[in-house]
């Protein structure tokens, strides 16, 4: 069975639905909607609250909503191995991320422009992958290519399809 | 309902346990019962439940006592709470712990309980969260991802 991860790009697509004039949306929730499982890590939660807040500091969302919203989150996310049937997965940490991360950006940042959070996404792929095949969930150009470099299989919701 | 949701229900009576979790089962829930508030605050803390139904009036332990631990243990699951007629102290108590809801045993209409769980449970629709989050301009989403 394939696990596919998403970062905090791939969650908020799933949670904003299809939008006239944007690839990727329906993907994202065709992958969700299956019985794959779908594995996020305290980063991605953490990055999509983030930007609940920007949206909120914004004037985007009420008050109201922004609790709901990250309520929502919460009871869609599940911890390993408790036999819910919600559609998220939390992963906790493992060691070693923060220098994989950091062994990531010292050989690819030179060439492809990507973040410390990006590096990190790919991290904790490569680090869960050891042990079994993870597919990270990405549009980005320059994630892919690293994909491509440091062996983690991808998925790009805009130019594939389930 | 967009997905099964796990519910534990909390009581001491064996026949009222019994034909709520046949009720809920029926209609598409993951159902646990506890038979008292030790059992039930176990399950709690390791059982992931979307929603707890809890009777207030149990031996060993009362289910005011018991959501009150399951706090300080950090379950966020959702309660709703059964008192007894007129009950009004278990249910200001209640509200002070963050029940979501509570019912009146003897006068219990299963279809408004279950109505309540699943509004409950959902939070909010995906279709609402959608319709939020799409009224935000396309370009900052862009920004910030």
């Amino acid at each position: 069975m394939n696990v596919y991860y998403f970062d905090a790009n791939a969650l908020y697509k799933f949670y904003r639905g299809q939008i006239k004039g944007e690839k990727g949306s329906l993907n994202i929730r065709r992958l969700a909607s299956t019985s794959h499982p779908i594995q996020i890590s305290p980063l991605t939660q953490l990055e999509y609250v983030s930007i609940l807040m920007k949206d909120f500091r914004k004037g985007y969302l009420k008050k109201g909503d922004l609790q709901k919203l990250i309520k929502r989150l919460r009871r869609d996310v599940s911890i390993v191995g408790r036999g819910t049937a919600r559609p998220f997965y939390a992963v906790s940490v493992p060691d070693g991320t923060y220098k994989q991360a950091e062994s990531i950006l010292l050989v690819h940042g030179t060439k492809f422009s990507i973040g410390s959070n990006d590096a990190l996404h790919l991290a904790f792929v490569k680090k869960y992958s050891a042990s079994t095949p993870i597919t990270i969930v990405t549009s980005d150009q320059s994630m892919i290519y690293i994909c491509k470099e440091i062996d983690v299989i991808h998925y790009d919701p805009e130019n594939a399809s389930p | 309902m967009e997905r099964e949701y796990k519910l534990l229900i909390v009581d001491d009576e064996s026949e009222i346990l019994n034909t709520y979790k046949e009720y809920f089962a029926k209609r598409d829930f993951q159902v646990e019962v506890a038979s008292n508030g030790i059992e039930g605050l176990e399950k709690l803390i390791h059982g992931e439940f979307d929603v707890a139904i809890v009777d207030i009036q149990m031996p060993k332990m009362n289910g005011i006592e018991m959501i009150r631990l399951a706090r300080k243990e950090g379950v966020d699951t959702d309660m709703v709470i059964l008192t007894g007629h007129g009950d009004r102290d278990d249910a200001v108590a209640a509200i002070n712990l963050g029940v979501s809801a509570w019912f009146e045993k003897p006068s219990i209409e299963m279809s408004k309980l279950k109505d309540k769980v699943v509004d409950i449970a959902q939070v909010i629709s995906l279709t609402e969260v959608e319709r939020i989050l799409s009224a935000i301009p396309n370009g900052e989403q862009r920004d910030r991802l």
